[in-house]
């Protein structure tokens, strides 16, 4: 039987749990972590490799390194100046509209590499569960809208997983934690995560987690911390040393790197020392960067960044018509919400101490599991009501945003809107749809143009197009239009909205399909050099030591056959590796090496 | 005699009320105009006697009965733009009433937000009308005069030819004061034609800085075409084009529909009303319900009915505080003298669609 797994794919960490044995676990990582970051590079020939390993080359392969991809998850190139300040490799604007990730000339779309991270997940729950992984539930910020969830359910296809549902991170945190609470709870989920923030308000009663607000900002997370403190940085360095070192990428890598630490440092500690040898190489003499970084000296740089979660928190309350008082749960989700400085804003705001009993980095895995197990009829106790974070509407005249459906309106929904032609024997209808809270449409998020085609001729008013706008429970949505008059269904097209199209994701699929393949051989060619490379030092060192023990003959073809294998370890040929190794071993049975043991490592998958 | 209140504007209480007693003629009926303020905003109100105001029902003689005090709304208007200046005034549909002035303040605190936001975009803006008409025989002989062929050609076809080219002659007549006219406009708003020989009738919202631009436009686009049709310029008025603001009398049948859907009594507390949602949606919900098909739109339903309770619930006065109501009436006289705002923007705009 296959498995069902949840996984919060976050904006620098990721985290998979599953539901087994009636509770939720978290699902470590080939490497043992329980959580895995959210970084793909690429080899010089293009072979992805996802995780701490890709974590750790970032600061040697800049270009090749794709971190914080979220962020740019179903955007648009006008949309994420901020986010290609953040990151060092390549961005390209696709012909949609939409960004592209570019390595070595070849383009690469974000729900691509998203599905890169989701498949190490996926590969590596599989070997730990022993079983097929095939289904999902993927967790998103609740402030993502419907083109961001479209392109995360994607990522989760081009993986090879059928994306049972999205579900907002708060919501799942608070699932998490809701399984032990009593009934007629209201909770508060704050959520600081690498890229994101979110906050979201929750009441549970009867079994049921009705979210009653949620509120954000899409652009506030870890990175925006850690560029404060390397902006930070980087003047005081120009200050002693009268160099600008932000122009120079691997320099601004180890800044990045050296301010992440430093800040995670601080969450423990009041002092850290922040140590970059080598940080400049100017022609007078290489520069050294060194410096005592304090816990205050943080909380002044994060100061305006964590002021600006206020906001969101004020609007969800009133949104939820609830007073801070009235909030009977806190919960901490990210690892920003380590940082002091943000968990005594927080208790300012509410007054209440938050709840810390759950690792913050794996609280919105274990919900995901947790709302996989309610999917799959294994959990009865809880039902999750969710709601759209953003209203939907229309372009009215005069570029007025005309809402259909209001921002935390409980999802499922729906919202039947009627149209009709403005001119005589109109055979077109057009409607922009759009996401978002500005009173005017050119500030919020197209989703692109429904065109209703084809009209039957008739006098203008005359026609009555009833067009449905529907949320389903991934907050993804939906446009049907009938006529009413003659009943017929309308053709409806969407036009220049963003995102992939179908075939485009099957053959990312296929891709896909193609790396796993590739890193399969390429880690069986790995494996197959390790054991050649580790038996022809061990053969050689043994012959050295017992080469008077036994016949010069017998000596010369060993030395003979340890030279063969190690030419072939240079090559590629997996077989011809596999060829030499046995053949060293059968003229190395005259050597007294325990044999047994090393039969067993020689033993391969010859397939 | 049962007293209302009606209301005709809203304005910007900021920067002082304007003086309404410089307006001697009042109101409907020559009733003193009175404001209610809400935080910076204020509406602008009278007293009527709802009797003598509600003859106006029978749908077609509305229009004829109410000649007077539509009239008399039109001119408080009217010295209410002129006298907001650029602080902006907001004019409310003909017709809005409510029972005292407490539920005139309720209705500023509900509907705030919305308010607000109009009054800021119109500000320091105007409604201005062109409505034009063309004298369809100067065109026709202006074709037949460049085109003389067609006076002797077959008559069927000669009408056909005449009359595209007449439709021809309008189109750039319509395109040219669109061109001319919209460029100096923040926002236009399209009238239904009210004569055959109206062939455009368009409200512009122009900023009061850009009147005399306007008028150079209008002017100019008047002249070039003034041999075939005629201006009519109409302002500038209080922008009654550009306001939209969804505000809702109690739609006994919609919340009535709701809440049986919601399996609710007549008389129901805010708890039993929360419960019985709780309880229809654990029951429905597709994820309870994976194989039902139907379970989906159900959920829908039952959200979209709590959602239209809850703001029926919501714009009852005392709602959530301490000491109001502890049970809510869904009985039809309660329903149709509530007054909901639909402040969740769209939940009730399918009114009249409700059966």
């Amino acid at each position: 039987m296959s498995k069902t797994i949840g996984i919060d794919l976050g904006t620098t960490n990721s985290c998979m749990a599953a539901f087994l044995c009636g509770g939720p676990i978290i699902i470590p990582n080939a490497e043992g972590g329980n959580t895995t970051p959210s970084v793909v590079a690429f080899t010089e020939d293009g072979q992805p490799f996802v995780g701490i390993s890709a974590k750790q080359q970032q600061l040697g392969n800049p270009q090749r390194t794709i971190s914080s991809i979220k962020r740019f998850m179903g955007r648009q190139w006008g949309e994420v100046n901020e986010e290609m300040a953040i990151v060092a490799y390549s961005l390209e604007k696709a012909e949609n509209g939409d960004v592209k990730v570019m390595v070595d000339g070849t383009q690469y779309a974000p729900q691509e590499i998203s599905a890169m991270i989701i498949q190490k997940l996926k590969s590596d729950a599989e070997q730990y569960l022993g079983e097929s992984v095939t289904n999902a539930v993927i967790t998103v910020p609740a402030y993502f809208n419907d083109a961001q969830r479209k392109a995360t359910k994607d990522a989760g296809r081009i993986a090879g997983l059928n994306v049972l549902r999205v579900i907002n991170e708060p919501t799942a945190a608070s699932l998490a934690y809701g399984l032990d609470m009593s009934d007629d709870q209201t909770i508060l989920v704050f959520d600081l995560g690498g890229g994101t923030f979110d906050v979201s308000i929750l009441g549970l009663g009867g079994g049921l987690f009705e979210v009653k607000s949620t509120n954000g900002d899409n652009h506030l997370g870890g990175d925006n911390f850690d560029k404060a403190i390397v902006d930070w940085l980087l003047a005081e360095f120009k200050r002693e040393q009268g160099l600008d070192l932000s122009a120079d990428p691997i320099a601004l890598l180890r800044l990045f790197d050296a301010a992440e630490h430093a800040k995670i440092n601080l969450s423990d500690c009041t002092t850290t020392q922040i140590n970059l040898p080598y940080i400049a190489t100017p022609p007078e003499g290489p520069k050294h960067f060194s410096l005592t970084f304090t816990r205050t000296q943080l909380d002044e740089l994060s100061a305006p960044l964590i002021e600006r979660t206020v906001g969101p928190i004020l609007q969800a309350l009133a949104d939820a018509d609830i007073k801070a008082h009235q909030i009977d749960h806190v919960v901490l989700v990210g690892g920003m919400t380590r940082m002091p400085a943000v968990q005594d804003r927080v208790k300012a705001l509410i007054g209440k101490d938050p709840h810390k009993d759950i690792n913050p980095d794996e609280v919105v895995a274990i919900g995901a599991a947790i709302q996989a197990g309610v999917l799959l009829g294994e959990v009865k106790e809880v039902l999750l009501l969710d709601v759209t974070s953003l209203s939907l509407g229309i372009e009215t005249k005069g570029g007025v945003f005309t809402r259909l459906i209001e921002r935390n309106t409980s999802i499922p929904a729906r919202k039947t809107q009627t149209f009709t032609t403005a001119e005589d024997n109109q055979p077109t209808v057009e409607i922009h749809i759009l996401q978002g809270e500005s009173e005017m449409a050119a500030f919020n998020k197209s989703l692109g143009t429904i065109l209703l085609v084809d009209l039957p001729p008739a006098r203008r008013g005359l026609l009555e197009i009833d067009v449905t706008f529907d949320i389903d429970a991934n907050g993804i949505i939906h446009v049907t239009a009938e006529d009413i008059v003659s009943g017929n269904e309308q053709q409806i097209r969407i036009e220049g909205g963003s995102g992939l199209k179908e075939d485009e994701i099957n053959q990312m699929v296929k891709r896909a399909d193609e790396f796993a393949d590739a890193a399969h051989r390429l880690r069986e060619l790995a494996d197959v050099r390790n054991h050649g490379e580790v038996l022809a030092s061990e053969i050689e060192l043994s012959l050295n030591e017992y080469s008077d023990q036994i016949e010069e003959s017998e000596a010369s073809l060993i030395a003979e056959r340890i030279a063969d294998l190690r030419l072939a370890i240079a090559g590629v040929d997996v077989g011809n590796m596999r060829k030499c190794i046995e053949s060293l071993i059968e003229s190395a049975q005259v050597l007294r090496f325990d044999e047994g043991e090393d039969e067993e490592d020689f033993v391969y998958d010859v397939d | 005699m049962q007293e209302k209140r009606f209301i005709y504007a809203t304005i910007d209480n900021r920067v002082g009320l304007p003086n309404l007693a410089a307006f001697q003629q009042g109101g409907i009926n020559n009733a003193p105009l009175e404001v209610v303020c809400y935080r910076d905003i204020a509406a602008v109100i009278s007293a009527i006697d709802i009797h003598l105001f509600a003859q106006a029902i029978p749908a077609d003689q509305a229009e004829e009965s109410q000649k007077e005090h539509l009239l008399r709304y039109q001119q408080v208007n009217a010295f209410l733009l002129e006298q907001t200046g650029r602080n902006g005034m907001l004019p409310l549909k003909f017709g809005f009433t409510a029972t005292d002035d407490a539920e005139v303040a309720r209705v500023l605190e509900q509907a705030y937000v919305q308010l607000r936001t109009y009054l800021e975009r119109l500000q320091g803006k105007m409604e201005l009308v062109i409505q034009v008409t063309w004298e369809l025989p100067k065109v026709l002989q202006a074709v037949l005069k460049e085109n003389p062929e067609l006076a002797s050609a077959d008559p069927v076809q000669a009408g056909r030819l005449l009359f595209e080219s007449a439709e021809n002659m309008k189109r750039k007549f319509v395109d040219g004061i669109h061109s001319k006219l919209t460029p100096v406009a923040s926002d236009y708003s399209d009238a239904p034609l009210k004569s055959e020989d109206m062939i455009f009738n368009r409200s512009f919202l122009v900023e009061k800085d850009k009147e005399a631009l306007f008028d150079d436009a209008v002017d100019e686009v008047a002249t070039e075409f003034e041999e075939f049709i005629t201006f009519k310029y109409i302002g500038p008025l209080p922008a009654y084009s550009f306001v939209n603001i969804e505000l809702n009398q109690g739609n006994f049948a919609m919340v009535d529909k709701s809440r049986k859907l919601l399996q609710l009594p007549e008389m129901a507390s805010w708890d039993a009303i929360k419960s019985a949602f709780r309880q229809l949606i654990l029951a429905h919900h597709p994820d309870r319900n994976p194989d039902d098909p139907l379970a989906g739109q159900r959920t829908k339903e039952v959200v979209e009915a709590f959602d239209i309770v809850r703001a029926y619930c919501q714009s009852l006065p005392g709602f959530g505080e301490p000491g109001g109501p502890t049970e809510f009436s869904f009985a039809k006289e309660s329903v149709e003298q509530a007054f909901i705002i639909d402040d969740k923007g769209a939940v009730l705009t399918r009114v009249n669609k409700a059966e």
